[in-house]
């Protein structure tokens, strides 16, 4: 297996180009193990309800979507190369209409912490894996990846509707962090600090500005 | 209370094997055609394909290995055999799919990957020895 790996959801494979490290996941039924073109067994484990092909004049990581709705939750998974730290990128949304987001990151069955919020998100916004939001324009040049350590080598992100609403993903990519020469100051000045606080994430933006 | 394992869990387990089987007969199939696009297009370097290629051998191999582990494991496998043959299957329905598979996932770390060309060949060699499976839906 090599990484990086990105994943974009949508419903037609030819519909947009991916990039080099990307491939259009276009299946609505429990296709896990599937081998991409890349080298890696990804693939859901639990079934998403449907998938829609949405704007192919933007960015190919957001043309379309897949959606899991009314209490239905979904489970993708990335077998990884190795454990440790993985950089992990996603985009939230939808390029055509309103609709929920929200996704959490699983090391096996652990979980490594909420990704993007819970929330009714306006069409063509699309959150990063920092939980912020960007148009699909800025989403490209501005999201930023999280760091995640992993001590297996199941990697599962999942999303657990918890209303009557529908829910969607984009994209999802993962790749090996990139070494930290200033582990020791960002120790000292930003504990990481798993979980959903606001001084978690507040430690996460810093962190991410010093890479 | 422990549950013991049962006909339900062989029959998962024989689910399994199907599911991994027949979507790695697609999946080989459908990443040599990706392949061989991005050799005909040359959208990416020789090198980045064929790294390409030689990691996803690997993950057919690993594929391939958890069939091998389930044989090994004499009670279990007699036992989803036991409920294949039910359906009307038989052992051999196995190592029908498994050794185009295996001879794809031994070869490609080998074959010739030097030129976009070599490339096409390659995925013109995988694409004749693995037919694509029978489909519900398009693919």
């Amino acid at each position: 297996m090599t990484y990086p790996q990105g994943v974009a959801f949508r419903a037609t494979s030819g519909y947009v180009t991916d990039g080099a490290d990307d491939w259009g996941e276009t299946a609505t039924t429990a296709n896990y193990p599937t081998t991409t073109p890349q080298g890696n067994n990804v693939g859901w484990e639990t079934a998403p309800s449907g998938t829609r092909d949405r704007d192919s004049g933007i960015d190919a990581r957001l043309a379309g979507i897949h959606f899991a709705a009314f209490f239905t939750p979904f489970t993708y998974r990335f077998d990884l190369d190795s454990t440790g730290e993985k950089s992990i990128r996603c985009a939230a949304g939808d390029a055509t209409s309103n609709n929920s987001i929200g996704v959490e990151v699983f090391d096996t069955s652990s979980s490594l912490g909420v990704l993007v919020t819970d929330l009714f998100a306006s069409a063509g916004n699309f959150d990063d894996a920092a939980d912020a939001a960007y148009s699909a324009a800025n989403w490209p040049g501005s999201n930023s990846p999280v760091t995640k350590t992993f001590t297996t080598t199941i990697c599962r992100f999942g999303c657990s509707p918890n209303a009557s609403n529908t829910y969607v993903i984009a994209y999802l990519r993962v790749e090996n962090a990139q070494p930290v020469l200033n582990r020791g100051m960002q120790m000292k000045s930003a504990p990481r600090v798993k979980g959903k606080s606001s001084s978690a994430r507040f430690g996460e933006t810093n962190i991410k500005t010093w890479f | 209370m422990a549950i013991a394992s049962n006909p339900m869990h062989a029959f998962r387990i024989l689910n399994q094997c199907m599911t991994n089987l027949v979507q790695l007969q697609r999946d080989v199939r459908s990443n040599a055609a990706a392949w061989k696009s991005m050799a005909q297009g040359q959208t990416q370097p020789i090198v980045t394909i064929a790294g390409f290629m030689t990691t996803a051998a690997a993950a057919y191999s690993t594929r391939l290995g958890w069939l091998d582990a389930l044989q090994a494991n004499t009670s279990l496998w007699n036992r989803v055999r036991t409920i294949w043959t039910v359906l009307g299957g038989t052992a051999a329905d196995f190592n029908d799919i498994v050794t185009p598979l295996r001879a794809v996932a031994n070869q490609l770390p080998l074959a010739d990957k030097s030129s976009y060309a070599a490339i096409i060949t390659a995925c013109d060699q995988i694409l004749a020895a693995v037919d694509a499976p029978d489909t519900l839906w398009p693919e």
